[in-house]
């Protein structure tokens, strides 16, 4: 072939970047010319030779790809990195129910199997729940009591392997990519003739190790599945050969069984036949195994964090490692806040503290079985003296009136259509913008996105209240109920005699089902609590019931004997709704506080736009005060459904 | 078809500037030396429109649009309608992928008898103007 001194670009990976350069290169000589006609054999040989390139760059981009955390696009190569971080992936977590078991029967001592089974069902869909240790209890006279036992979702698995060290690829794998490895117990039998067995432990900190620790090591296969392995004799005990490896786990649906409640009893229990079942707590905690997504994010700070929880992304990582039903999590020092038992969360710094709030992917809040139960397993890598506290997410309701002007005459839609146009902009805005820690609400925002959501609402006016609930116990009790944002009181004494700010649902003192009382406040930062004569006239019961800080947004109770509530929203209720508008459209949640607009109460109401339709006049909505003009109509309604 | 019989009209002189040249794909030795030979001008649009007609979609890597589809014809039934519509094929081919070749006519004979179809190529090459090339593919399916 005639020599070449043009340079062969190199840089182009598309295939056909490759057999144009190719192409280029190939000018330079006059032996074969045809090159450029695609049924030509030289096009048969640059196809073969381009393709090639193309074959080689292709995976040499998918090597450098799999090569760093950051760009692995396969489980297997994720998990791999995360391993050499010294992270552990989560497996599927298996639902977790508490139940009280009694058994009638007038033996003295009687012991619940490991993988005794309980049946409930789910949405018509039947699921087994059972027990993972053997569970001894004494009889209490006619029945002898298993109180508070967890009963994990799934099958309980038991898998044997007898070790040979002669075979290098021998593996211990859990037999399913469903399986719990929180559920796992290792056991190892001395042989076949030998029915000594000792019980491993899962290895977590490599320095505590010595040649005769029974521990495993727990990692994820490329193929998905949990494997155990153990030390070599100097890290920790190895294996001999006969030796027979026993594991006991669970294989779980996930989440299919979350929210359990009722659970059938096994039809006898260590020979017992008279069993009843009561539930405790719901099944919670079902989760997926550790996404990509997750690791690619956890695996780093875990390593950050060196096993210490030190700073409050230490904490965060922690969290989700030591609690896999987080879907959010929030963590602040002391210096930052705290928490009373009874006036709930303060800006009030309490120093040596770190608090955490959780929200849960399924469920409410956290039982206090397991607040207590993530406090201690936290223990083993916090700083000393400092002491975790779990506490409850506060949810803060935004109940929004929505009025609008549009032009009919841009529009097939009704006044109803828009108006359910808007109340689904508005879901939407809750769903992806609110509902989570630190998601500020910001009213521009929404108001933007109303007026965008059909082309003839030409503006609106989008009035905020903030509502937040309360359980009253049937006791004098004082209560503090923190909203975290100001309150609007633009003068002393504002809107004194139509109650001020606050508004509430109906309550009854004292035991007396008489009359019903509501809260409202006096604009000078007294709490008062009236009740309704039938001209709806308000007669006050008590001016001072309270205070109400418009600064800082907290209001609080004198000591109330609150013995019965009202319905809210025309359902049954066990809690009372204070309401008051705040001082800023926008609102910001601090700390455990999460935002959410309460769908049930917030209205959307249109009117036609006179200026646009007809060219004469145009109807202005009420806008009120110019300092806040969306507080004009400060509604203190005294029922409990108006707003 | 043998890499011999199809030669047609060789124009391998130094005056020619325009000659076509071409890797002949049977590799064939040249007569003197050891290399593999070449084929020019109407030898190499030959095996160029031979190339096209034989290539079925999705074998030349990223262009699936490049290909007769001569294949798949093969496999309905043997009509004189499907015969037209091989030589339809075969034409789009040629016109879109073969600039050298001025296409005069196609036929596509079917021979029920032996489960075949002839198909003729009448074109002329653009650097040979004069010459009328008459070229025979037979199709026949193998399996």
């Amino acid at each position: 072939m005639a020599t070449n001194k043009r340079k062969l670009r190199v840089t182009e990976l598309d295939f056909d970047n490759i057999k144009d350069n190719l192409k280029t290169f190939l000018k330079a000589q006059q032996e074969f010319k045809d090159y450029d006609f695609e049924g030509s054999g030289m096009s048969v040989l640059l196809d073969t030779l381009a393709y090639n390139t193309h074959y080689l760059g292709f995976n040499a981009n998918m090597l450098a790809n799999e090569m760093f955390l950051d760009s692995a696009a396969l489980r297997s190569s994720v998990v791999s990195h995360a391993k050499t971080l010294g992270y552990e992936v989560s497996s599927p977590r298996a639902p977790i129910a508490t139940v009280n078991v009694s058994l009638f029967t007038t033996a003295s001592t009687k012991t619940m199997p490991a993988g005794t089974a309980f049946t409930t069902s789910v949405d018509g869909t039947s699921f087994q729940f059972v027990t993972v240790s053997d569970i001894t209890s004494n009889s209490t006279g006619s029945s002898i009591p298993f109180d508070s036992i967890n009963i994990y979702e799934g099958s309980y698995v038991t898998t044997r392997y007898t070790a040979d060290t002669s075979d290098v690829d021998q593996r211990f794998l859990l037999s399913d990519a469903r399986s719990d490895t929180t559920t796992l117990k290792v056991k190892v039998q001395n042989s076949a003739s030998d029915s000594t067995t000792t019980t491993y432990t899962k290895a977590t900190d490599i320095t505590q190790l010595s040649a005769s620790s029974t521990v495993y090591f727990l990692q994820e296969t490329d193929s998905g599945l949990f494997e155990i392995y153990f030390g070599d004799g100097t890290v920790s005990r190895a294996l001999s050969d006969g030796n027979i490896v026993i594991l006991q786990y669970v294989v779980t649906n996930k989440t299919a069984s979350n929210g359990a409640t009722v659970f059938g009893s096994p039809s006898s229990i260590d020979g017992v036949t008279g069993v009843t079942t009561t539930t405790v707590t719901s099944a919670i905690g079902g989760s997926e195994s550790e996404s990509i997504q997750s690791i690619k994010l956890n695996a780093p700070l875990d390593y950050a964090a060196q096993g210490r929880c030190v700073t409050v992304d230490d904490y965060k990582t922690f969290t989700k490692k030591l609690f896999a039903n987080t879907q959010a999590v929030s963590v602040w020092g002391g210096e930052d806040g705290s928490y009373d038992t009874s006036t709930g969360v303060s800006s009030n710094p309490e120093y040596g503290k770190v608090f955490i709030s959780i929200k849960p992917t399924t469920g409410a809040n956290l039982t206090t079985v397991q607040k207590s139960n993530l406090v201690s397993a936290f223990s083993p890598f916090k700083v000393a003296s400092i002491t975790p506290v779990v506490v409850d997410a506060e949810t803060t309701y935004l109940i929004l009136n929505t009025t609008f002007n549009y032009d009919s005459s841009a529009t097939t839609s009704t006044k109803d259509d828009l108006a359910s146009l808007i109340a689904t902009t508005i879901s939407n805005y809750n769903t992806s913008d609110l509902q989570e820690f630190n998601s500020s609400f910001r009213h521009s925002k929404l108001t933007g996105l109303i007026d965008d959501s059909d082309t003839a609402i030409l503006n609106n006016t989008t009035t905020v209240t903030m509502g937040k609930y309360f359980t009253p116990v049937l006791a004098s009790t004082s209560y503090t109920i923190n909203y975290n944002n100001a309150f609007y009181n633009p003068y002393m004494g504002y809107n004194t005699s139509a109650g001020g700010i606050v508004s509430s649902t109906g309550f009854y003192l004292d035991n007396s089902t008489e009359t019903e009382y509501f809260f409202d406040d006096d604009g000078s930062g007294n709490l008062r609590i009236y009740s309704l004569s039938t001209d709806a006239v308000r007669t006050y019961l008590n001016s001072a019931a309270g205070t109400v800080n418009y600064a800082t947004g907290v209001i609080s109770t004198t000591s109330l004997l609150i013995s019965a509530v009202s319905d809210i929203d025309g359902a049954s209720s066990s809690q009372i709704r204070i309401t008051v508008i705040p001082n800023s459209n926008d609102v910001v949640p601090v700390r455990n506080q999460i935002l959410e607009i309460d769908t049930i109460n917030t209205t959307t109401g249109g009117t036609v736009d006179a200026q646009a339709t007809t060219g004469v006049g145009y109807t202005v909505t009420a806008t009120g005060t110019t300092s806040t003009t969306t507080v004009s109509t400060p509604s203190s309604t005294p029922t409990s459904s108006a707003y | 078809m043998s890499a011999y019989t199809d030669a047609q009209a060789q124009n391998d002189i130094s005056r020619n500037v325009k000659q076509y040249s071409d890797l002949d794909l049977f590799f064939t030795k040249k007569i003197v030396g050891s290399d593999v030979n070449k084929i020019t001008d109407i030898q190499a649009v030959k095996r160029s429109i031979r190339n096209l007609v034989l290539l079925n979609h999705y074998e030349k890597p990223f262009h699936p649009e490049i290909a007769g589809g001569v294949r798949a014809m093969l496999f309905e039934p043997m009509t004189p309608v499907v015969a037209q519509i091989i030589a339809r094929k075969v034409e789009d081919v040629i016109e879109n992928y073969e600039p050298r070749a001025r296409l005069v006519g196609i036929t596509a004979t079917p021979n029920i008898d032996r489960n075949e179809y002839e198909l003729t190529i009448h074109f002329y090459v653009v650097n040979a103007p004069t010459e009328l090339v008459e070229f025979d593919i037979l199709l026949e399916r193998l399996r």
